[in-house]
């Protein structure tokens, strides 16, 4: 098979260093003219511009998010308000700026609790196998069937309204993402030579899960982290569209438009335009990172399993 | 002996690929005569399977391919797509390494001859029906079986299936493509027998690709060995196997387990990278009677014998 | 072989697999609903001025005074036996939970099969023009739609085409099933509860005008949201079986190439992207509830958020329940279509 193994040798120019990490690096800035790589430099330029807006919102947004302008409310963009005022009067520039800091810190919770639980359950679930590993599987996937929103919603109304409510909410939603794939890349990397290898020397268990297995899992992490996030906004935001997300008045892309559509039939297309451009620039971003990333890494972890 | 049936000139098939040009058959000339069997033998990557695949017209798009390839006098190259199609199946088939993945799942196998049949010709589904069923129960096939998927049978039953699948419009020439690679050692005799029985059966050309000597011996008529997309020798098998003139086919003969020695040679090294081949001959980096005129000059294929050629500079010596 | 035989057994086993994952579901609903919080009642009281007394009578009436070990048979057996009691909220007060369920349940399996129509249409066009044109401007695009159109905010998208195409244009009514004004346009005859069958076995054109007037913007927002991992999945599978070793062997059949096209690279790629569309309903459904509230869509989803509102407990409880229901069915339907279309799948 000349052109399977040309091809092979093409797609891997990749010099061999010491660990997959560093491998990834290589990969990343070796590929970034092409449409994956370019996907995740864009990626990763969106998703550290929005960090730094959510953190220096305070510095950066013209005014107040909460304080009303006297002005007549619903103002088409102007220079002293570039995305014009809300039905309230409210700049909404600042109040998308702000809308940033929420947003960040509802998924920043979210995703590292659901990281916290589902990491080491699917780590545990992948090497221990058997009965345990299906039933937990079962559980999981059947949490994955059911439409992820209608549960947060269920235990924010029962967790009440606040960021860390949120995305506690929200966590429930992506555990089954992180188990499932930390579960099976672990069954992969549990079959591979460098493990048996490890069994031979007479290494135990627990050694070889947190120090062999865990430690090559994690490369798959990145992937699933960024994937999730970009849906865990959206799912943040469509928490507060409903109602169910943060109180008012706080700045809140979700709550924002929720006002908006209201007063859609007006016209007032500013209110509702800027706080949905935000979400999607913010989620584009990270999904760009997130699809770069696994088209660059899949081959990758692929090799790794072969 | 009467002309040949496929004549291949001076064939040239360039990959393409992101790192470069993979020059995967360099110049590669060969006659197969009506009846015979001709054997390919090489290591993998040589271009063995290229060869098969550029002979049916199959390569990859935006794949470089120059030459001649003359079926029975016919310049396949220069068909129209409908007429080349017209050819492919039914005056040339090839069978593939794998028989596992070469059939189409969702399809019964029954369904494959039909559509098979009728691409070529204009035949009912009935009549279509009959010959498949004849062409299985030939290959030891069981008829009632005709109505089953791919997934159901065994590696050695579907390689069974794509024999009778490429007999069945009787083609002037089969190219079987390393048969029994994928299949273990006792499926592997049995295909073999049917290839045996082929050719008293039916009056047919065959082009056997394999990397195993042993096969060849049992097999061919004819044999060429292919070293890094260039032929490096070509003959009889007797001729062959007794004086191997290649350096390389040496190697190769000699990597058959020796039944009284029960000593094994290997040639030492790997093939070279086709996108960048080492100059003048391709096999000197490996060859331990290589002279700096191999690293300069490429030698051209010569005829040492009646109609046993080599490729090596030094091929009278080995006579 | 007897095909027919194996198929039924092949669904009765899906039926059966099946249970563990419902029975799982409720379990997990039933532990958010009265485990997570204390008690559920407390909690949905909060917003509220109630004696205790009041609260604890409706505690008494809901079961939630007992220990969680005698309310879970209890609600696996209203589950089961359909009985999810009555409404407590303001607005469904004293009627049946299951009966307001079935009332809004069409509006909703509506906009979900316009949406799953759409998503169809638009993920596997766009999916066969990219897979068809590898690395040209045509699959650049198509894999950047497939990459955005998933992260735009369902809610957002049924804004903006409200905007332009209600607000602005006028072409399609900005929201509501059906024209707003009962005595003027009555609505079809109630029959399956879906407006558009209604109206076409009622015989009246007009009000399947109306009603797909109506379907449409709704449809389309959620359909193109969707439609983004339809794209993904066929254009990656039909470069998959293009360069699949079956069709190349089929090219050296000399099988014509829009047989080898249709037959062996489209059907192969359409394999998998049913064993995944039953995923696709969760997020289907989610985006329903949020594409309800968009367009003031009076079905599941509303039903939902206003017991929310209105702190209706069994209500609440009754909806998710049923939507569980719906999932669990929906990937048992989708096990045995594709037992019909891959015959590996069964046996």
């Amino acid at each position: 098979m000349t052109e399977a193994a040309a091809q092979q040798q093409t797609e891997q120019p990749l010099e061999r260093s010491s660990s997959s990490v560093g491998r990834l690096l290589d990969l990343l800035i070796q590929q970034r003219r092409s449409l994956a790589g370019a996907m995740f430099w864009i990626g990763v330029v969106v998703f550290f511009s929005f960090i730094f807006i959510g953190l220096a919102a305070p510095l950066i947004a013209p005014y107040n998010p909460q304080s009303i302008f006297l002005t007549p409310p619903s103002q088409p963009p102007t220079l002293q308000h570039l995305m014009g005022t809300d039905d309230l009067g409210r700049d909404i520039f600042s109040r998308v700026l702000w809308g940033t800091r929420s947003s960040l810190e509802i998924v920043a919770i979210g995703s590292v609790l659901a990281l916290i639980v589902g990491f080491p359950v699917g780590l545990f679930s992948g090497y221990v196998g058997g009965w345990i590993d299906r039933g937990l599987v079962l559980v999981m996937d059947s949490v994955y069937a059911f439409p992820g929103l209608l549960l947060a919603a269920i235990v924010a109304l029962f967790l009440g309204k606040g960021v860390f409510n949120i995305g506690i909410a929200i966590t429930v939603i992506y555990v089954p993402t992180y188990f499932r794939v930390t579960r099976n890349h672990t069954i992969s990397v549990r079959e591979e030579t460098f493990v048996e290898a490890a069994r031979a020397l007479g290494a135990n268990s627990m050694t070889i899960l947190w120090s062999y297995i865990a430690y090559q899992v994690l490369i798959s992490i990145p992937v699933v982290f960024s994937l999730s996030a970009a849906d865990a906004i959206l799912t943040a935001a469509g928490l507060s569209f409903l109602g169910l997300g943060l109180e008012r008045p706080a700045p809140d892309w979700g709550l924002d438009l929720s006002d908006a559509q209201k007063f859609l039939s007006s016209g007032a297309w500013w209110s509702s335009v800027f706080p949905g451009v935000m979400i999607i620039i913010f989620t584009v971003g990270i999904a760009f990172l997130g699809e770069g990333l696994s088209d660059i890494a899949n081959p990758l972890l692929r090799k790794e399993r072969a | 002996m009467t002309g040949p049936l496929l004549r291949v000139q001076d064939l040239y098939v360039h990959y393409s690929t992101r790192r470069g040009y993979v020059r995967a058959l360099e110049g590669i000339t060969l006659d197969v005569y009506p009846s015979e069997t001709l054997g390919i033998v090489g290591e993998t990557g040589c271009g063995k399977s290229t060869l098969g695949k550029a002979i049916l017209g199959i390569l990859p798009p935006r794949t470089r391919v120059s030459g001649q390839i003359l079926l029975a006098g016919v310049e396949l190259t220069k068909l129209r797509r409908e007429e080349y199609r017209m050819i492919r199946g039914k005056d040339i088939a090839l069978i593939f390494q794998d028989p596992m993945t070469r059939l189409n799942p969702l399809m019964t196998i029954e369904d494959h001859f039909i559509e098979e049949i009728q691409s070529h010709e204009n035949v009912s589904k009935n009549m279509a029906r009959e010959r498949a069923r004849e062409a299985l129960v030939s290959m030891g096939i069981h008829e009632s079986r005709i109505k089953n998927y791919p997934h159901e049978f065994s590696g050695g039953m579907r390689q069974r299936i794509m024999i009778a699948m490429a007999l069945v419009l009787k083609p002037s020439l089969l190219i079987a493509d390393e048969p029994t690679t994928s299949l273990d050692v006792i499926v592997e005799s049995q295909i073999l027998e049917v290839f045996h029985d082929l050719k008293r059966g039916y009056k047919m050309s065959l082009l056997l690709i394999t990397h195993n000597m042993g096969t060849v011996a049992e097999v061919c008529d004819r044999v060429a060995v292919l070293y890094a997309g260039r032929l490096v020798e070509i003959g009889s098998v007797k001729q062959v196997f007794h004086k191997p003139l290649h350096p390389y086919t040496q190697g190769l003969l000699a990597s058959i387990i020796h039944l009284e020695t029960k000593e094994l040679h290997s040639i030492e090294g790997s093939p070279p990278d086709l996108i960048s081949p080492p100059e003048g001959c391709h096999f000197h980096p490996r060859c331990q009677f290589a002279q700096p005129i191999c690293v300069e000059k490429d030698p051209p294929l010569e005829e040492f014998e009646p109609g046993h050629f080599a490729a090596c500079h030094f091929g009278d010596k080995f006579l | 072989m007897p095909k027919q035989g194996s198929l039924l057994a092949y669904t009765v086993s899906r039926l059966i697999l099946a249970l563990p994952t419902l029975l799982i579901l409720l379990t997990v609903l039933f532990l958010v609903l009265r485990i997570l919080p204390g008690d559920p009642v407390s909690a949905l009281e909060a917003g509220r001025h109630r004696s205790i007394r009041d609260i604890a009578a409706d505690k008494a009436r809901l079961g939630l005074d007992q220990p969680w070990w005698i309310q879970y048979p209890v609600y696996l057996g209203q589950v089961f036996s359909g009985n999810f009691g009555v409404s407590l909220g303001s607005l469904y007060l004293g009627q049946p939970v299951l009966g307001v369920i079935a009332q809004k349940l069409p509006a909703t399996i509506e906009l979900a099969i316009g949406g799953m129509i759409v998503a169809t249409i638009m993920g596997v066009g766009t999916g066969v023009l990219g897979g068809a044109n590898r690395d040209k401007l045509p699959d650049v695009i198509v894999r950047l739609y497939g990459g955005i159109i998933w992260v735009i905010p369902v809610f957002w998208l049924g804004l903006m085409l409200q905007l332009v195409f209600a607000v602005g244009l006028h072409w399609f009514p900005p929201n509501l099933r059906y024209a707003a004004d009962p005595v003027i346009y009555p609505p079809p005859t109630h029959i399956t509860g879906l407006y558009t069958l209604d109206s076409l076995l009622e015989g009246s054109l007009d009000k399947f005008a109306i009603s797909i007037d109506h379907l449409f913007l709704p449809s389309l927002t959620l359909g193109l949201v969707v439609s983004g991992f339809f794209t993904r999945t066929v254009r990656a599978n039909l470069l998959r079986t293009i360069n699949s070793d079956y069709v190349e062997a089929a090219r050296a059949r000399g099988v014509p190439e829009p047989f080898i096209v249709l037959r062996y690279a489209f059907r192969n790629a359409l394999i998998p992207i049913v064993t995944i569309l039953g995923l696709q309903f969760a997020i289907l459904f989610a985006g329903a509830v949020l594409t309800e509230k968009t367009f003031s869509w009076d079905g599941m989803g509303t039903l939902l958020l206003n017991s929310i509102d209105s702190r209706d407990y069994a209500m609440i409880q009754g909806t998710v329940v049923v939507y569980a229901f719906i999932i669990v069915i929906i990937s048992v339907i989708i096990d045995v279509i594709n037992g019909l279309i891959d015959p590996r799948v069964r046996y």
